[in-house]
């Protein structure tokens, strides 16, 4: 219910009352930005919705069954709402949003579902139904109250149910399109991609004509304005309570919220206002703290979640862009290895990716190969990835070691790339093809069919394999003959060299990596289960070897 | 199937070809009617095997022979079912643990402890006093040097526990990778590759008895390719009969397809040093590895084939790094990483080298 109590709130700022309800309202209602001006958003953007809505709402140029659509996706705090409105207010529209219904009628509902003994699907569909419901006659009809000829229909809160049957929620985008009065708006916060990617396939993009305007983060410039604009507002506003905020704190601010304006004015407000006093102390304490310690400071207190893509980290580890100056003169018998100090810091990456050690060691090893720039800084780098596995390996109870391995890599790696002059990498970063359990299995399969044989691996596959495969001896069986087949040739095969690269986007889930492992792991035990049918068989009758 | 190595293969220690020192003091070793743990190390294709399973026809007399496969199943604390192929007779059985992975310590402790636990009806049912004592098992362990460190420490637990009804025979190629521990609780048995002229004159053998006319030089040429490994001389014996026969002396030997890749994929590394050139490697490599040929093996002939065009002045510069990586290789658990930084490391070397000499030429 939070949306209307937010709304209300607007409309109340709008009548520019501020001092009636100052103390009960968070900084975040009461200095919203009021005009086109005052948007921290970039200015494309805001030209890019006003054109949207000028071709589509003003000229009233659709045609029936052709209800426009517009998607606005963005992270969260990136000014999608709001931009919306203070558009929307200046060309006069009025907005309907659906809320989601968590009121009696769905818990009378679900009350009557237990009575009636079971029929557990009644909210469900209820909740769908005031959906469609709302989004039809809030196109179709004038409000009572407000003369609403210019509206449309927001949609912020895509009913939960949705996300389980996409399908249903295209049916209904369909059905929009074709009957609906006015254009639709859905804000969608990009959490993870899968989201929109589920909802908004682009073939339903393509169908529907849907419209796409995605919001980037707020540029640390802009997000400084309009702090520093809301300072000057507040300082004006609050009086007593208020006090004026370091420089540092604001820059802190600044760097810990990645853009996210929201969290921006929220970090701000508890900064300022007297609630805050041990913190402002706190950072006073440390005038000389550095950048990098008010960020750690401001961190704790709820800054933004900030988990990176695999995409971007791999490429903030292997671009690894550097300061311009160098801090740390070294004596010049090590001049060579004076470095400026990187802009990252490679565990607080890898930290933030959500990834395993072995699989970010495997991809950064996997797309290094790109960013050597000679043989030499080769040579160096796949020295660390060498010395990360050793380490890596080596047991230690106290398990400080494990997070030096990933440490040692990355920073061994960052060290030693140099850039190739002249020469650009295009950013495309591609999955390990060597499939570990593969091979496992296929040396299963070997060392089963070939028991009688020898009983190591090492053994059978350096020369008995190769050697029988060219002797074809006459009483080998059709199973003996397909491992022969797959793992003799090596220099006929081609290996699917094809490689999978990772979009900008896409989230890794090791599970999903598992999962397919498992499947195959399970085809192979399917494998074992009729060869083992036959080994039954062998049992009976023994096998002798005079 | 009968291929030439299991038709010739000695069954009695008095048959052994080499080694026949050795062979007599293990019939002595074995003559009391019992047998101490051993730990059997030795090259691949050096004889351990056949040496074994002589012995524990001595031991036992031809039962030992009647082989059959079966499967065992294991369950882990955490539920999970194991399964293990093993390969035994009444009177041993023979079991390779690295075929399951890390999970070797749960297939050593139950495995032994079950045989341990069961008596060994087939020898005890026979009145002879002399034949009593021999109321153990011998289970036979190979690769004891792929164990993971767990089933090591497992191993030297279950060894001590269960030395009254049964026997372990250990084999591996080296003992490096073997824990202290266990290399004291065993007799330890070095069974040498055999001379170059050792595997001519088994080769002559094998080839009068299949009434072939095998012209000496290639009988040579055989024994040189097989550097020491008498299955590998007498598998590629077979292999040129299949080829061609008669025989001529200037045949070629045939090489398996993993060496002949290994060798093109040296001098791939010779020919040119690039960033570039260390992808193509790496493809290869895992090519290499996804067809099972264990890294060590890689590691060794890309060395030694490097090696054959390296120039002396940085042969041991080349031979210390590849002993780094190696040594890493075996702690470490992806084996491409440390390929592929030798690989690279080489690069660098080899290309350092030819700038130097090209600046002296200058």
């Amino acid at each position: 219910m939070a949306k209307i109590s937010l709304g209300m709130k607007r409309k109340a700022t709008e009548s520019s009352n501020l001092e009636r309800n100052s103390e009960a309202q968070s900084w975040i209602d009461r200095f919203a930005p009021q005009s086109k001006e005052k948007l921290a958003v970039h200015k494309k953007k805001i030209e890019e919705v006003e054109s949207w809505f000028a071709r589509n709402l003003i000229s009233k140029k659709f045609e029936k069954g052709k209800a426009p659509i517009l998607l606005l996706v963005g992270p969260t705090g990136s000014g999608k709402t709001t931009s919306l409105r203070v558009v929307a207010q200046d060309l006069d529209i009025h907005i309907k949003e659906w809320l989601h219904p968590i009121t009696q009628e769905s818990n009378t509902a679900q009350g009557s579902a237990w009575r009636e003994g079971g029929q557990q699907d009644y909210p469900k569909e209820s909740v769908v139904e005031h959906f469609m419901d709302f989004i039809f006659q809030g196109s179709r009809y004038n409000s009572l109250f407000d003369n609403d000829s210019q509206r449309i229909i927001l949609l912020e809160e895509i009913p939960s149910i949705f996300l389980r049957k996409p399908e249903e929620f295209h049916e209904a985008l369909r059905r929009y399109q074709a009957f609906g009065r006015c254009p639709l708006v859905i804000i969608l916060c990009e959490t993870s991609s899968s989201r929109e990617f589920k909802l908004f396939p682009p073939e339903i993009k393509r169908e529907l004509q849907i419209h796409t305007i995605s919001f980037n983060p707020i540029a640390n410039t802009l997000l400084h304005k309009a702090i520093r604009d809301i300072i000057i507002e507040a300082s004006k506003v609050c009086g007593k309570n208020f006090t004026h905020p370091m420089d540092s704190v604001v820059e802190s601010v600044v760097q810990s919220c990645q853009g996210d304006l929201r969290l921006a004015v929220n970090l701000l407000e508890m900064n300022c206002m007297g609630t805050a006093k041990k913190l402002a102390n706190f950072e006073k304490k440390k005038p000389k703290a550095t950048k990098k310690d008010s960020k750690a400071a401001t961190t704790g207190i709820g800054a933004k979640d900030s988990s990176l893509y695999l995409f971007h980290s791999l490429g903030k580890i292997l671009y690894s862009k550097r300061e311009d100056k160098i801090i740390h003169e070294l004596p010049q018998h090590l001049k060579l290895y004076e470095r400026p100090p990187t802009k990252e810091v490679p565990e607080e990456v890898f930290e933030r990716t959500c990834v395993s050690q072995d699989l970010f060691t495997r991809m950064l090893e996997n797309n290094a190969v790109n960013f050597y720039g000679s043989v030499k800084s080769a040579s160096n780098c796949a020295e660390f990835f060498s010395l990360g596995d050793h380490v890596n390996a080596t047991w230690d109870p106290s398990g400080v070691l494990d997070s030096l391995a990933i440490s040692v890599t990355m920073r061994g790696l960052m060290f030693h790339l140099e850039k190739a002059k002249g020469k650009t990498h295009f950013g495309t970063f591609k999955k390990p093809t060597y499939d570990r359990r593969k091979t496992d299995d296929l040396a299963l399969q070997v060392r089963h069919e070939f028991l009688m044989h020898g009983t190591s691996t090492e053994m059978l596959v350096s020369d008995i394999l190769p050697y029988t495969f060219i002797i074809r001896p006459p009483d080998l069986s059709q199973g003996q003959w397909d491992v022969l087949n797959q793992c003799v040739l090596v220099r006929k095969s081609q290996m699917n060299t094809r490689q999978i690269e990772i979009s900008e986007k896409d989230v890794f889930d090791e599970d999903d990596e598992v999962r397919v492992g498992e499947t195959d792991f399970e085809a192979g035990e399917k494998v074992l289960e009729t060869v083992s049918g036959a080994a039954e068989e062998f049992e009976i009758e023994e096998i002798d070897f005079n | 199937m009968a291929l030439y190595v299991d038709k010739y293969r000695p069954k009695d220690l008095e048959k052994l070809d080499y080694h026949k020192k050795q062979a007599s003091w293990l019939k002595g070793l074995v003559n009391g009617g019992d047998l101490p743990h051993l730990l059997v190390y030795g090259p691949s294709g050096a004889g351990k095997k056949t040496r074994i399973m002589a012995t524990l026809k001595e031991l036992f007399g031809s039962g030992v022979e009647r082989l059959r496969i079966e499967q065992q199943v294991f369950t882990t604390q955490s539920k999970k079912k194991i399964e293990i192929r093993t390969l035994s007779s009444n009177y041993h059985i023979e079991v390779n643990p690295s075929d399951v992975g890390i999970q070797d310590r749960v297939v050593i402790q139950e495995l032994l402890k079950n045989i341990a636990q069961t008596q060994n009806v087939a020898v005890t049912a026979v009145q002879d006093d002399k034949e009593r004592k021999k109321a153990f098992k011998v289970v036979i362990l190979t690769e004891v040097d792929r164990l993971s460190r767990d089933a090591q420490h497992a191993l030297r637990r279950t060894m001590e526990k269960y030395m009254q009804s049964c026997r372990l025979i250990l084999v591996c190629n080296s003992t490096t990778k073997v824990i202290p521990a266990i290399r004291s609780r065993c007799l330890g048995i070095r069974v040498p590759a055999p001379s170059s002229s050792e595997i001519v004159g088994i080769l002559n053998y094998i080839a009068k008895k299949e009434s072939l006319n095998l012209p000496q030089e290639l009988a040579q040429k055989i024994a040189q390719s097989s550097t020491g490994n008498l299955r590998k001389a007498i598998l590629m014996l077979e292999a040129c009969r299949v080829k061609q026969y008669p025989f001529s002396a200037d045949q070629d030997v045939i090489l398996p397809d993993w060496e002949i890749y290994i060798r093109d994929t040296a001098n791939e590394i010779i020919k040119e040093q690039t960033p570039q050139k260390l992808f193509d490697v790496r493809q290869r490599l895992y090519e290499l590895l996804s067809h099972l040929v264990p890294p060590q093996l890689i590691f060794e002939e890309l060395l030694q084939r490097l090696l054959e065009k390296t120039d002396d002045s940085i042969k041991g510069r080349i031979i210390a790094e590849a002993a780094l990586y190696e040594h890493r290789m075996h702690l470490g658990s992806k084996p491409i990483f440390h390929l592929e930084g030798f690989v690279a490391k080489y690069m660098a070397v080899y290309c350092e080298y030819q700038e130097e000499a090209a600046a002296m030429f200058d």
